[in-house]
């Protein structure tokens, strides 16, 4: 669906390029959970994919078609939720019919669902809400507008505990077969129960890009004491409760839950290849 | 045409007319008392002083409200991506399911026409407001002047500009301004500005310096080769193409620096 090739990217004014002969390739019906340390590029990455960037080399395509060119047919199947963003001072029932044109797929049931997900009313002035109510508002528009492919820059920021859960359940809830999600995120916890595929990016490149299913396949992610650490030991942090530890998989061994954060920690200091 | 849907240029007006909602009230509600207080002042001051003068006095304010409206015309031309101003305000903007033709289009629609209008319909209730006033305070002499406003003529001595070359001018010089207004990131309309009085400088300088390079009497038998049998009406015809040419021009290459509009952009220019 998403492609990416020989991608050159440096900010107006910057001499150190952010993106430099990068390649991705991004297939549908996908949560890719898109990781990374600050200043590797995230954010950099969804705004070239939504064609809000234009690369100084190389192409970002989807489905063929150039995004820097923000042609309305491609536009219309692609919502960003970015980080900050902005909503109009109108009530919701204004504000969607005034989006409603621009997104044929557009769900009333499924914006419907997803405010009641958030335990938010379905009768609101967008302006006369909190920040965290800001942010489920506009993620639920996001899912309702249906698009094929949904970008969301730290979704879980500013969202208080329960809205977290809320958030996995209303995603999972809205996935379809043809839909593509990027959530681009600090807060590995928050989404590691939903995402299918895990990119980690560093300066300039993808250090891993592999399928949660993969990763379980290859790794089992426990608790052990100092005195289990054995050979198939990759990565390990100690806690109060013993060590957090990321280990090879053995034949026959318990598929375990991936704990992202000990992945990230473990590919980060290169001793996942 | 792929790159314009009329139905969906449509709603983008609408979406950028509903989503200025707030800006609109509040710029209708603030000239409107401008205006007002324009008029108020030239005819409560000048009417009591000299009495008599209620026309005059009438028509320096109704010229005065004309001076700035022609101001904030220019200004709002300016303000092409003042919906854009911020990283939110691009995202929004440049995300909406819409050509960039179309945004772009909305975006003139939004900024000289409709604007424009509301300016006019802001000096109109302010002169009835002023009128009402008048009558309270018992004026004798109590006339509109929104003639002043519409007059699509201007008289220097014996020439006579006709309304088709003034509309020209003005749709050229808004252009500059559009141009500007996509050409510098902060403060558009001061940039602009400045970048129109260094470039006449500069014209200025070149033609006194090309002057003195071929000579007074050569710039002189060039200037009567060029302007010899000159007529105002072969004048107008010439500086109507210059205006028609350069619109087109600068409107187009406004469009062109849009479709390159990144969400994040050099500090001083939009390249």
């Amino acid at each position: 669906m998403i492609q990416i090739q020989d991608l050159s990217y440096r900010y107006p004014g910057q001499k150190q390029p952010v993106f430099s002969g990068f390649n991705l390739e991004l297939s549908e019906n996908r949560i890719y959970g898109l990781l990374g340390k600050n200043g590797t590029g995230k954010s950099t990455l969804l705004y070239l994919i939504a064609g809000l960037l234009r690369p100084k080399a190389g192409m970002v395509s989807c489905d063929g078609i150039a995004t820097y060119k923000r042609q309305a047919d491609l536009l219309k199947e692609v919502f960003l939720v970015s980080e900050e963003f902005n909503l109009p001072d109108l009530s919701l029932d204004d504000y969607v019919n005034l989006i409603l044109p621009f997104y044929p797929r557009f769900s009333h049931e499924m914006l419907n669902h997803c405010l009641e997900a958030f335990e938010l009313p379905k009768k609101l002035q967008l302006n006369a809400l909190s920040m965290g109510q800001k942010k489920k508002v506009f993620m639920s528009i996001a899912l309702a507008a249906n698009t094929r492919l949904l970008l969301m820059d730290e979704p879980t920021n500013g969202l208080d505990i329960p809205s977290k859960s809320q958030f996995r359940k209303v995603v999972a809830e809205c996935m379809t077969d043809d839909r593509t999600i990027i959530i681009s995120t600090h807060q590995v916890h928050d989404v590691e129960q939903l995402l299918d595929h895990i990119l980690i990016l560093t300066e300039r490149e993808i250090l891993l890009n592999a399928s949660m299913a993969d990763i379980t396949d290859r790794y089992v992610f426990d608790v052990r004491t100092p005195g289990q650490l054995d050979d198939s030991v990759i990565y390990a942090e100690p806690s109060l409760q013993g060590n957090f530890v990321m280990a090879r998989r053995e034949a026959g061994q318990a598929e375990t839950l991936v704990n992202l954060e000990l992945l990230f920690n473990a590919v980060t200091k290169g001793l996942v290849k | 045409m792929k790159n314009f849907n009329i139905n969906r240029f449509w709603q983008v007006l609408k979406w950028t007319v509903i989503s200025e909602k707030k800006s609109i009230i509040t710029a209708a509600v603030a000239f409107t008392a401008g205006f007002l207080a324009i008029q108020l002042f030239s005819c409560f001051t000048i009417f009591d002083l000299t009495r008599g003068l209620g026309r005059i006095a009438t028509e320096a304010g109704m010229i005065t409200c004309g001076v700035l409206l022609s101001f904030m015309f220019y200004y709002y031309a300016s303000g092409i991506l003042g919906n854009a101003h911020t990283t939110q305000q691009r995202t929004t903007a440049l995300m909406l399911p819409a050509s960039n033709l179309e945004k772009f289009i909305a975006r003139i629609v939004y900024c000289c026409i409709f604007m424009l209008a509301l300016l006019y319909v802001a000096a109109i209730a302010a002169t009835g407001l002023r009128m009402l006033l008048e009558l309270i305070a018992g004026h004798d002499e109590i006339t509109s002047g929104i003639s002043t406003l519409f007059d699509g003529h201007i008289h220097i001595d014996t020439i006579d500009v006709n309304p088709l070359s003034l509309f020209l001018y003005n749709v050229w010089s808004a252009s500059l301004f559009v141009l500007g207004g996509v050409f510098f990131s902060k403060r558009p309309f001061i940039w602009t500005n400045v970048a129109l009085i260094a470039g006449s400088i500069t014209l200025f300088t070149l033609f006194f310096y090309i002057g003195t390079m071929i000579g007074e009497e050569n710039l002189r038998s060039l200037l009567n080769s060029l302007f010899n049998g000159m007529t105002w009406d072969k004048f107008e015809i010439i500086a109507n193409i210059f205006n028609a040419v350069f619109s087109v021009l600068n409107l187009w290459l406004s469009y062109w620096l849009y479709t390159r509009l990144q969400v994040v952009q050099h500090k001083w220019f939009n390249l």
